[in-house]
């Protein structure tokens, strides 16, 4: 994917959005464009107000996270969704460096990856992730699970006070 | 050498006379008798026996170890033209270097150590310079009031070659085995990925454009997801077939009625549904992965409710001992299997109906297969079209992970 398409994609501002609605900022850390798109698709479907910043790979989302770079004016986002395998730097790291650092160990991560494997799901609770997903094979099971993940954290649980 | 010439003296000492009463066709007591005697008494024979025995015979002076005697067997295993060139020959200077020490001991052991009579291998050099290996045995011999030894060994090299090949093989296939294992389970996770991107998006597709882009498109979507759909069962189920081998647990006491009974737990629903009656003799406690007979006997029993006939499925489980284990039999009234295809049903993806008449993607009896095989058993079925099958298993009472 070229740049253009990243920065187009960096920030998808949902058009439904209203502005006195709290607007939340989601971090999806995710390589594959297939399912950068269907995150895409699958929020728009949940109807929750939100920004959409997508980074394709672990050191990119560190970046982001501390704001360095180009990413200097980003926003800190309320919520991670983090692939965990991902080039340069693997979600398990991105993790570990995010529950390590003070100001960055409050916003929920959640893991959203292909791995059923065992030792994937306890070595990433092992490293304080908020929950652990298994994309669904489908898109309607995905979408129910994006709206799921929007509903709870943006609904029903309090989010801590943005830094 | 005056051994050997009393050997010599004892053996030339008796002509050759009793071949022809061999031959007789019928013998009196009397000249049975005879014959027993002279050969008994007949130094001849003894030499006919030691040359002709299919062993390498060799005598020694056990403080020398040097050879007295040996027949031509032994001569030739050793590289030698003739008896007589072993003559005096030490016999350690034949054995291999690095295996003389324990060839020495466990001779010398043999020979004095109460009948041990224990097989010892070892490497001899030949005198063409040839590495053999001989198993032998020394035992001691009393002759003519000495203490001699007399070592009898045959050349195993061929046989040990043999066998370190098929271990080699053995080995081999193992590793393969488990390679295969290792690449089913791969592969199939691996190819979930893309299979997610298409289904994930046709249904998209679907869901947005059903209706818009006329019948012949929604047709074709529907199809594309029907097949997406059938390879993501048909990865599942591979990855269960080669998590039999992966995933196993270790093999521990089980008691088959326990394990029955949770199979029936499993399948309650679709007993209900049937209306199959399910029966079972009282069976036995066996050395196995519990969940692996579970899995099993639950496949075994949801096929005789699922290829049912017309009349109410009854399936009825028992076992009985065999030789050093048991056989499991699973009997049904079901439609039966044609006996053509007895062994193609145990073949991964192979199913022998549609799928609208008999929805699956052919797993259960291939992962049957492979379970049975891990406890070290067999399973197959017998059947005629039409009139119930009965599936049979074996699980050996011990057995060691495969």
């Amino acid at each position: 994917m070229n740049t253009t398409q990243t920065a187009k994609l960096k920030r998808i501002e949902n058009p439904d959005v209203e502005e006195i609605v709290k607007v939340i900022d989601i971090l999806l850390v995710e390589d594959n464009m297939g399912d950068v798109r269907l995150t895409i698709e699958a929020l728009k479907r949940s109807k929750v107000p939100h920004n959409l910043h997508i980074v394709r790979d672990g050191v990119e989302a560190i970046a982001f996270l501390n704001r360095r770079g180009e990413h200097t004016y980003e926003v800190r986002p309320d919520l991670i969704l983090l692939d965990l395998n991902l080039p340069k730097k693997n979600g398990r790291e991105v993790l570990e460096e995010i529950k390590k650092d003070e100001s960055l160990r409050q916003i929920p991560v959640m893991i959203l990856t292909t791995s059923k494997a065992e030792s994937d799901i306890a070595n990433a609770y092992d490293l304080n992730a908020n929950c652990y997903i298994v994309k669904p094979i489908g898109f309607k099971q995905f979408s129910e699970v994006v709206k799921c993940i929007a509903n709870f954290w943006f609904t029903t649980a309090t989010l801590p006070p943005k830094k | 050498m005056k051994h050997e010439n009393k050997i010599k003296e004892q053996c030339l000492a008796e002509p050759l006379d009793f071949i022809g009463e061999t031959t007789t066709r019928k013998r009196s007591v009397v000249q049975q008798k005879r014959l027993n005697k002279v050969l008994w008494e007949s130094a001849h024979l003894y030499r006919v026996l030691f040359e002709n025995v299919n062993e390498g015979l060799v005598i020694i002076d056990i403080e020398k170890m040097e050879v007295l005697l040996c027949n031509e067997v032994a001569a030739k295993t050793c590289g030698f033209n003739s008896i007589e060139d072993a003559w005096g020959l030490c016999i350690l200077d034949l054995v291999h270097p690095d295996d003389r020490e324990r060839a020495l001991r466990t001779i010398i052991e043999d020979m004095f150590g109460n009948d041990l009579h224990q097989l010892n291998e070892f490497r001899i050099i030949t005198r063409d310079r040839q590495e053999k290996w001989i198993s032998a045995i020394g035992t001691k011999v009393e002759f003519l009031g000495e203490i001699l030894g007399l070592i009898s060994f045959r050349d195993v090299t061929e046989r040990n070659r043999q066998e370190a090949e098929l271990r080699k093989t053995l080995e081999d296939l193992k590793r393969s085995n488990a390679e295969l294992e290792k690449f089913a389970y791969i592969a199939s996770h691996d190819l979930q990925e893309p299979l997610r991107m298409i289904s994930s998006y046709m249904e998209l597709l679907a869901e947005d454009y059903k209706g818009k882009l006329g019948a012949d498109a929604d047709e074709f979507i529907e199809y594309a997801m029907d097949g997406a759909k059938r390879m993501q069962g048909m990865i599942e189920a591979l990855l269960e077939y080669s998590r039999v081998g992966t995933r196993g647990n270790p093999f521990e006491p089980t008691d088959c009625d326990n394990v029955l009974h949770q199979v029936m737990d499993n399948l309650q629903l679709a007993i209900e549904e049937s209306g199959a009656v399910v029966t079972h003799d009282p069976l036995p406690t066996v050395m196995a992965d519990g969940i692996q007979l579970v899995q099993l006997l639950q496949n075994l029993i949801s096929n005789a409710i699922k290829f049912r006939n017309t009349a109410l499925p009854r399936i009825h489980i028992s076992a009985r001992k065999q030789g050093k284990g048991w056989i499991f039999l699973v009997k049904d009234n079901g439609i039966g299997i044609d006996p053509v295809y007895k062994d193609r049903i145990f073949v991964i993806f192979q199913r022998l109906h549609d799928r609208e008449e008999y929805p699956g993607i052919g797993i259960g009896l291939s992962v049957c297969k492979r379970i049975v095989e891990r406890h070290g058993g067999r399973i197959w079925v017998e059947s005629t079209l039409g009139d119930g099958a009965t599936f049979y298993f074996t699980i050996p009472e011990k057995r060691g992970e495969k």
